[in-house]
């Protein structure tokens, strides 16, 4: 009789014990729990102030190329602009894949031909829409590109690509592929509108009295 | 009872306004790229001078690139407008000289309408070297190297542009000043 006495307060007082443990991991584990919430929370935040700031991000990146195309190219603020646009569009397009989703870009293709046999495709590139020929150059160019800007005729005229400058008798051209062959664009890099698939060539040709590329791409 | 001339003063400024925002308008609508270059702002100009005078013309062209320099939809003009305004008044003043030479109404498909062809192409010419000029001195300030001007104010590059500006302004000078010459008096009642 008072040995199951003695094992019967034995065991309440084991189970006791145990019983204390029990709750204080549990109220441990709610305050894990609490945490976690907390940090799931500020993740949503942080995840939807970086979507709003990659949308910023490329809204900037529009604007900066609006204002690139339309800058006197020999002030300090285009050429520090145009240098940088490139690395700035890379790097969007990095946070962007690291956000888990793919930047709303065009697919281009750019042929540069330096008229002395040597050629560079610049195939799948990305381009941002709204681009024009002469930014989507500059910018898989990584801003090797000399250019005067004449604003009466919303054109920039190309003198030199890659350091590749125009002689007497040669001129830098800009071809569309269009129809399944090349053709000189009737108007400037400017006015080429980029879609997603276009290619587009340039070339250092020599010219005609119609000053008409006597070379195709 | 008015005073003839608050009434003429006002006159003068509907006048000025409906052109403005004609070749305004007439801009807008040539905008494209398929239209590079082609506009009926000089025409309008060389008219609303030939018809109105030199002030009225010179006002014209004024208003009306200034305010293309600042709201095109290609680009702001910016540093060298004032090159393209003050090219338009070559327009005014060849409208005002033409008046005064061919003072009678220059009639659809006469000789004259080619006159006025070839004088507005010369001064389409004088534009874009006038304004070729102002793209080089922005360009290259402050060093100004006397090639590098050169090149720029005769790129031939820039024919294209050129040769759309000059051809159009011929077309529309044989074509389209002579009709608004003689129209808008006959509109306005009045002879020239």
């Amino acid at each position: 009789m008072i040995f199951l006495v003695a094992l019967l307060l034995i065991s309440a007082t084991a189970a006791l014990v145990y019983y204390g443990q029990y709750q204080s991991e549990a109220s441990r584990n709610q305050q894990y729990v609490g945490e976690l919430n907390t940090a799931l929370t500020s993740y949503s935040s942080l995840s939807g102030s970086f979507n709003s700031s990659l949308l910023d991000y490329n809204q900037t990146l529009s604007l900066l190329a609006l204002a690139v195309g339309n800058l006197n190219t020999s002030t300090p603020a285009y050429q520090n602009a145009s240098l940088a646009l490139s690395s700035l569009w890379t790097s969007y397009q990095e946070l962007a894949a690291a956000n888990g989703r793919k930047a709303l870009v065009y697919d281009v293709n750019l042929l540069m031909d330096f008229g002395n046999g040597s050629i560079r495709w610049y195939n799948d590139s990305a381009a941002q829409p709204g681009w024009n020929g002469y930014v989507t150059t500059l910018v898989l160019l990584k801003g090797n590109v000399q250019a005067v800007w004449y604003p009466q005729y919303g054109e920039h005229l190309v003198t030199g690509i890659d350091g590749v400058t125009e002689a007497s008798a040669t001129s830098w051209f800009v071809w569309e592929f269009e129809g399944g062959g090349w053709a000189p664009a009737q108007s400037g890099a400017d006015q080429i509108q980029i879609n997603n698939g276009t290619t587009i060539a340039w070339t250092l040709c020599p010219y005609d009295s119609n000053f008409d590329p006597t070379c195709t791409p | 009872m008015d005073n003839p001339a608050s009434v003429e003063r006002t006159g003068t400024v509907a006048v000025v306004s409906l052109f403005t925002a004609l070749i305004v308008a007439s801009d807008l609508a040539l905008s494209g790229p398929e239209f590079s270059n082609i506009k009926l702002l000089d025409t309008l100009v060389f008219v609303s001078a030939y018809v109105f005078g030199f002030r009225v013309g010179a006002s014209v062209g004024i208003l009306s690139e200034t305010i293309w320099s600042f709201l095109s939809p290609i680009g702001m003009a910016g540093v060298i407008a004032p090159f393209l305004v003050g090219g338009e008044l070559l327009f005014a003043a060849a409208g005002w000289g033409a008046s005064r030479l061919w003072g009678l109404r220059p009639g659809i498909a006469s000789r004259y309408s080619i006159f006025i062809g070839a004088l507005l192409a010369i001064c389409a010419f004088m534009w874009d070297l006038e304004t070729n000029f102002g793209t080089a001195l922005v360009a290259y300030w402050p060093t100004l190297p006397l090639s590098q001007i050169l090149f720029t104010m005769f790129n031939p590059a820039t024919l294209l542009f050129a040769l759309a500006h000059e051809g159009s302004d011929f077309a529309f000078g044989c074509l389209v000043a002579p009709s608004f010459i003689v129209l808008i008096p006959k509109a306005l009642g009045r002879r020239l």
